[in-house]
C-alpha cells in the first residue's frame, strides 16, 4: 500500500516538474525501512529462501542505503559535469550502486555461502572506484593492499565455511543454528581464525595499515562508502560469528579484546599527530572500531546493543566528515593541515558543520554517539575496571584528536601558500550534513531501534 | 549592532522575569518541587530517560544566570562594539547559556552530560574566538582539561549502570564503589581545582565578556553545583580527599594572585580561590551555605569583570597591571563599583559577601575539620584581602603609564550594564536571604568579643608579616616571585610538558611502529613477499613451455583424480 502511494506521488511530481524524483523515491524507501523495524531485535526471521531479516540487518540496510544515498548527493560533481571519466562505460555512479547492492544484500542473506559471497563482491567495484579515477602510483599500491589484507585473511574463513556446510548438511543461518552449530568442537582457536577475516576488514590495530591507503586514495564517493558501510562488514560477521559459532568467554577471545582496545588507543593517539586530513579521520575509524568490537568480546547483551550503535553512528558521522574534508580539498586543492586552515573566517556556516561533526565524533550528548560510547565504557567497565579505565582513556584521547581537527581546519588566517582558492564551494555537502546530523540527532529520541 | 543586542539582553531578562514570576507563583519557596521524566529507552532494566528537577535550588541558579547572562550581553555590546561577527558571538553565548542551564534542570546523568559536555566545547569556543595562536593554546589547555572531566563522568554512567539509576536519588536504591570519588574528579576538573588548575588562567585569553560570564559565574561554578547536587553520594573518604584538594586550590591561589602582574589573570585566580572555598564547605558538608556562596560570588565577580574591562577597554585593550592605573580620575562608576566588588570579595561588613562568608567561617568553626584547616582557611582569607588591596591599588594609582585620558566619556551600554549588575552585586545577599530561609544563619556561634576579633587580627598580622617579607630583597624573592607566578610551575607542567612530551613520544611512536612494524616489516617485507613471491614463481614456471605442460597436467591430474 504504501508503495503505491509512493510510486503515485513520485509520478504526481514528476509530472509537475520536479526533475529530481529519484531522491524522493530513495527517501521514501529508506522511510518505509524505517517503517518495518517493528521486527524483534532477538529473534532471527526468515523471509524467504534467500533472505533473512532481524532488527540488526535491518539497521544496517538502512545505513547502507543512507550512505549510499550521501555519498552520491556530494559526489555530483562527478555526476553532473560534461567531463565525465569513464572507464569502459561505467562511471563512479554505477560503482557506488554496486557496492550499494552488494552491501543491501550482504546484510539480508540467510545463507552462509551467499554471506560469503557478498563479503567478497563488494571488493571487487571498491577496488576499481579506489584505481581508476585516477593516476598516481600510489593508488596501486592502496588497491591492492586493500584487496590482499582482505582477501587474504578471508580464505580461512571459506574452508571452515565449506567445511561447516559439509558437516551440517546444510548452510542456512537459522537452520545450522538450531540444529546446533559448532557445538561439539572446542571452538577457541578456531573461533580466532575464523574471525581473522572479519577482524582485518573491521581493521583491529595489528592489521590497519590499508585503511589509511585505501581512505587516503579513493575518491570522495569511495571514502565515504568504505567508512560508512564496509568497515560494518566486519562488525556484522563477528556478530553472526559469535552467534552460530559456540565461542564462549575464554582467554582467546579476552586476547583479542584487550589487544583491540589497546590498539583503540593507539590509534587515537596516532591521529593526534597527522598532517593528511583524511588520513587523520581513517585513524579516526580504526578507534571508534576498535571500541566496538571490544566491548562485542564482552560477551554481554549491552555489549551487542553499543557495538550495533557504534557501528551505526559511526556509519553516518564519518562519511560526512569525509565529504567535509573534500570540501577543503575543492577550497585548496590539498589535503595537507597546513594549507587547508583558517576556513572559519571565510566560510562560518561550513565550519559550523565541520565544529559539529567534530564533537559528534568525539561523542557529544544527546548524540546516538555518546550513547554508544557510554554504553560501550559502561560494558567494558562492567567486566573489568581496568578495561573500563582504558575505555576511559579512549574517550580522552578521541576528544583531543576531535578538537584537534577541528582547529587545524578552523583556526587562524587562511594559509598565505594558496594562490588561487576556489571560492565558490556548493552546498550539496551541507545538504548530506544536514540530513546526516538530524539522522545522529533524532537518533536519541527513538533509543530503542538503535540498540538492537 | 545596537538591534541585535538590545533583542538579545531583552529576551535574556523577559526570561528572567518569566522565570521568576513562575517559580513565585508555583510555590517553589515554599518546598514543593517539579519533577517530570522522560523515558527514552525501555530495553535495560533501569530508568534510562531524562529527569528534569526545578526546585529552589535550580530556580535560584536559573535566575542567576539569566540575570548575568543579560547584563554581560549589554557590557558586550560595549565591549565589542568593533567586532565584525557580534552575531556569530552572541549565537556562541546563547548555546553557552543554554547548556548550563540544562545542566541546572536536570541533575540527572544522562540529561546533565548533554550540558556538561556543552559547556566544555562551547567554552573552547569562545576562548579561541579571537583566532591567535596563543588562544588556540588557551582553548586547548581548557577543553583537554573539561575532557578529563567528561571522561570521570562516562566512568561514573558506566557504573551508575548497574546502580539502578542515574539521578541524584540513585543513592537511596544502590550505591557503587568508585561513583562518589570519579564524580569528585570530574567536577574537579571543570571547577579548576588542584591538579587541573591549570586552564583557568589561560582560559583569559578569551573576550572579558566570556570572562564575565564564563569563567565568574557559570563554567566553574558547575563543577561545585553537580558535587551540591550529587552530595550523598560522597563519603567520609571523598570529603577528606575534597577538603584538601580544595585548600590546596585556595592557598594556591590566594598566593599566585599576590604575583600576577595581568589584571584578568589576578580575577580570574580570586575567582579560582572562591570556588576553593566553596568545595571546602561542601567537604565540611553545608551544602546550602556552599550555594549561597555561588550565588552571591557569581554576582560580585561578575561585577568584578565587567569593571575590569572596562579598565581594560579604556586603557587600549592593555592587560598588563604594571601599564594600567588612573581609573579613580577618569571612571569613577567603574572604580567605586571595583572598590565594592573587592570589599564584597573580602568580606567586608554588610556588603554582599560578608553574609556568605561569615556563614562558612561559623561553619568551619562549628564542625570537626582539624586546627590545621581551619588555620589554613584563615591563611587564605588574608590571602583574599593581600590580593583584592593589590588590586584595587593596581587599578586606582595613576602612575602616568596609561592612555585612559584620551576617552572622554563612558559608553551607555558600559553604564547600564554596570547600574544593572550593581544592584546584583550588593544587595543581593540580603535580597536572597529575604526570599530564601535556608540561606540564614545556620549555626549558632559564642559571640564573644575575642572571637570576633580573633579573624581580624589574625588577617592583618598576617598580611603584615607578608609586606615585610616581600620588602626585604633577597635570593630567595626571586625563586619565589617565578614559584607564584606561575602558580606552583603548575601552568608550566600540564601545559608544556605534557603536550610537549606526549605529542613527541606520539611521533616517534609513528616513526617506528606504524610506519616501521606494520607497514614496512609486516607488509613490505613480510606479506608481501609471500603473496607476491608466489604469484612470481607460478609465472615464471608459465614462461617455460615445459613448465607450462607441467603445471596444467599437474592441476588437471589433481582435479580428476581427487575430487
Amino acid at each position: 500500500m504504501s508503495c503505491v502511494l509512493m510510486l503515485s506521488v513520485s509520478c504526481i511530481l514528476w509530472g509537475l516538474g520536479m526533475n529530481e524524483v529519484g531522491w524522493l523515491i530513495m527517501v521514501c524507501a529508506v522511510a518505509l525501512l524505517v517503517v518495518m523495524m517493528d521486527c524483534p531485535f532477538n529473534f532471527y526471521i526468515l523471509k524467504s529462501e534467500w533472505l533473512g531479516v532481524d532488527e540488526m540487518s535491518v539497521l544496517m540496510v538502512l545505513l547502507c542505503l543512507l550512505v549510499s544515498m550521501m555519498s552520491l548527493v556530494s559526489s555530483t560533481k562527478e555526476v553532473k559535469n560534461g567531463f565525465v571519466v569513464l572507464m569502459s562505460g561505467w562511471s563512479v555512479v554505477e560503482m557506488v550502486m554496486f557496492i550499494c547492492l552488494g552491501s543491501v544484500l550482504f546484510f539480508s542473506v540467510c545463507s552462509w555461502m551467499d554471506f560469503f559471497f557478498f563479503f567478497e563482491f563488494s571488493l571487487v567495484p571498491t577496488f576499481f572506484l579506489i584505481l581508476k579515477w585516477g593516476y598516481q602510483p600510489e593508488r596501486l599500491q592502496a588497491a591492492v593492499f586493500m584487496l590482499l589484507y582482505t582477501v587474504g585473511s578471508s580464505l580461512p574463513l571459506l574452508m571452515s565455511l565449506v567445511y561447516f556446510w559439509s558437516y551440517v548438511k546444510s548452510d542456512n543461518m537459522l537452520l545450522s543454528k538450531m540444529v546446533g552449530g559448532w557445538k561439539d568442537f572446542n571452538m577457541n582457536w578456531p573461533w580466532l581464525i575464523m574471525s581473522l577475516s572479519f577482524l582485518v576488514k573491521l581493521p583491529v590495530y595489528g592489521a590497519h595499515a590499508w585503511l589509511p591507503k585505501a581512505h587516503v586514495e579513493a575518491p570522495l564517493s569511495g571514502s565515504m562508502l568504505l567508512a560508512g558501510v564496509l568497515l560494518k562488514f566486519g562488525g556484522y560477521g563477528l556478530i553472526r560469528l559469535m552467534w552460530f559459532s559456540e565461542v564462549t568467554n575464554s582467554t582467546i577471545v579476552l586476547f583479542v579484546l584487550v589487544f583491540s582496545l589497546w590498539g583503540g588507543v593507539l590509534s587515537s593517539g596516532v591521529c593526534s599527530c597527522q598532517s593528511d586530513l583524511k588520513s587523520l579521520i581513517a585513524y579516526s575509524s580504526i578507534g571508534h572500531m576498535a571500541l566496538s568490537l571490544s566491548v562485542l568480546l564482552s560477551f554481554y547483551s549491552v555489549g551487542k546493543m553499543a557495538c550495533v550503535c557504534v557501528l551505526y553512528s559511526h556509519g553516518i558521522c564519518s562519511p560526512i566528515l569525509f565529504s567535509l574534508a573534500a570540501n577543503s580539498y575543492e577550497f585548496c586543492q590539498s589535503r595537507s593541515i597546513m594549507l587547508s586552515k583558517g576556513i572559519s573566517r571565510i566560510f562560518p556556516v561550513i565550519s559550523g558543520v565541520w565544529f559539529f561533526f567534530c564533537i559528534l565524533n568525539m561523542g557529544f550528548p544527546p548524540s546516538l554517539n555518546f550513547f554508544s560510547e557510554v554504553y560501550s565504557v559502561g560494558g567494558l567497565l562492567s567486566l573489568q575496571w581496568l578495561l573500563g579505565l582504558m575505555g576511559g582513556l579512549m574517550c580522552l584521547m578521541t576528544g583531543a584528536y576531535c578538537l584537534i581537527l577541528y582547529s587545524l581546519v578552523n583556526h587562524g588566517v587562511v594559509s598565505s601558500m594558496v594562490f588561487k582558492p576556489g571560492l565558490n564551494l556548493s552546498y550539496r555537502y551541507l545538504v548530506s550534513s544536514v540530513f546526516g546530523g538530524v539522522l545522529l540527532l533524532g537518533g536519541t529520541l527513538c533509543l530503542d531501534m538503535f540498540f538492537v | 549592532m545596537s538591534v541585535s543586542v538590545g533583542a538579545v539582553a531583552l529576551s535574556y531578562f523577559f526570561f528572567f522575569l518569566f522565570f521568576f514570576f513562575l517559580m513565585l507563583v508555583s510555590g517553589v519557596l515554599k518546598g514543593s518541587v517539579l519533577v517530570l521524566e522522560w523515558e527514552m529507552s525501555e530495553k535495560f532494566f533501569m530508568e534510562m530517560g531524562f529527569c528534569m528537577v526545578l526546585d529552589w535550588v535550580a530556580c535560584m541558579f536559573v535566575l542567576s544566570v539569566l540575570f548575568i547572562s543579560g547584563c554581560v550581553s549589554i557590557f558586550s555590546g560595549f565591549y565589542l562594539s568593533h567586532e565584525n561577527f557580534l552575531k556569530r558571538f552572541f549565537f556562541l553565548v546563547q548555546l553557552f547559556v543554554l547548556s548550563m542551564i540544562l545542566l541546572i534542570l536536570f541533575p540527572n546523568y544522562l540529561g546533565l552530560m548533554v550540558g556538561w559536555d556543552g559547556l566544555g566545547v562551547v567554552s573552547f569556543l569562545l576562548v579561541v574566538y579571537y583566532l591567535s595562536s596563543n588562544s588556540l593554546s588557551a582553548g586547548m589547555i581548557t577543553a583537554l582539561s573539561n575532557r578529563i572531566g567528561d571522561v570521570c563522568f562516562l566512568l561514573v554512567i558506566g557504573l551508575m549502570s548497574s546502580m539502578l539509576s542515574y539521578s541524584m536519588w540513585g543513592v537511596l536504591l544502590m550505591s557503587g564503589f568508585f561513583m562518589g570519588f570519579l564524580m569528585m574528579l570530574g567536577s574537579m576538573t571543570k571547577s579548576a581545582q588542584v591538579p587541573f588548575s591549570a586552564w583557568l588562567p589561560e582560559a583569559m585569553a578569551a573576550p572579558t565578556p566570556v570572562s564575565t560570564l564564563v569563567h565568574s559565574s557559570t563554567l566553574v561554578t558547575a563543577g561545585v553545583y553537580v558535587v551540591i547536587r550529587f552530595s550523598e553520594y560522597l563519603g567520609e573518604l571523598e570529603k577528606y580527599l575534597l577538603m584538601v584538594f580544595s585548600m590546596v586550590t585556595m592557598f594556591l591561589a590566594g598566593s599566585s594572585a599576590c604575583a600576577e602582574v595581568d589584571m584578568k589573570k589576578v580575577v580570574a585566580l580570586s575567582t579560582l580561590s572562591q570556588v576553593g572555598m566553596m568545595m571546602f564547605v561542601i567537604s565540611v558538608g553545608a551544602n546550602t551555605i556552599a550555594f549561597f556562596h555561588l550565588l552571591v560570588h557569581a554576582f560580585f565577580k561578575a561585577l568584578m569583570f565587567m569593571c575590569v574591562g572596562g579598565v581594560i577597554f579604556y586603557s587600549g585593550s592593555c592587560q598588563d597591571a604594571r601599564l594600567l592605573g588612573g581609573a579613580w580620575f577618569k571612571l569613577p562608576l567603574t572604580s567605586v563599583l571595583f572598590l565594592f566588588s573587592n570589599l564584597s570579595l573580602m568580606g567586608f561588613p554588610f556588603f554582599s559577601g560578608f553574609y556568605s562568608k561569615e556563614l562558612i567561617v561559623g561553619v568551619c568553626l562549628s564542625s570537626n575539620c582539624g586546627f590545621l584547616s581551619f588555620i589554613l582557611l584563615v591563611v587564605c582569607l588574608a590571602l583574599t584581602a593581600c590580593y583584592s588591596i593589590r588590586s584595587i591599588g593596581l587599578v586606582f594609582q595613576d602612575m602616568g603609564l596609561s592612555s585612559l585620558s584620551f576617552y572622554s566619556m563612558e559608553n551607555s551600554y558600559y553604564l547600564l550594564s554596570l547600574l544593572l549588575m550593581m544592584n546584583g552585586a550588593v544587595m543581593m545577599s540580603i535580597v536572597m536571604q529575604s526570599l530564601i530561609k535556608e540561606f540564614l544563619a545556620v549555626s549558632f556561634i559564642k559571640g564573644s568579643l575575642f572571637y570576633s576579633l580573633l579573624i581580624m587580627v589574625v588577617v592583618f598580622l598576617f598580611n603584615l608579616v607578608l609586606f615585610f617579607t616581600v620588602s626585604m630583597k633577597t635570593m630567595f624573592l626571586g625563586f619565589s616571585k617565578d614559584f607564584f607566578s606561575s602558580m606552583w610551575f603548575l601552568s608550566l607542567i600540564s601545559g608544556n610538558l605534557i603536550s610537549v612530551g606526549v605529542l613527541t613520544t606520539i611521533s616517534k611512536y609513528i616513526n617506528y611502529v606504524e610506519m616501521g612494524w606494520i607497514r614496512t616489516y609486516l607488509w613490505q617485507s613480510g606479506v608481501k613477499n609471500m603473496f607476491m613471491g608466489m604469484s612470481n614463481k607460478v609465472l615464471k614456471i608459465n614462461f617455460n613451455m615445459v613448465g607450462l605442460v607441467m603445471f596444467y597436467s599437474f592441476c588437471f591430474l589433481v582435479m580428476v583424480f581427487w575430487w
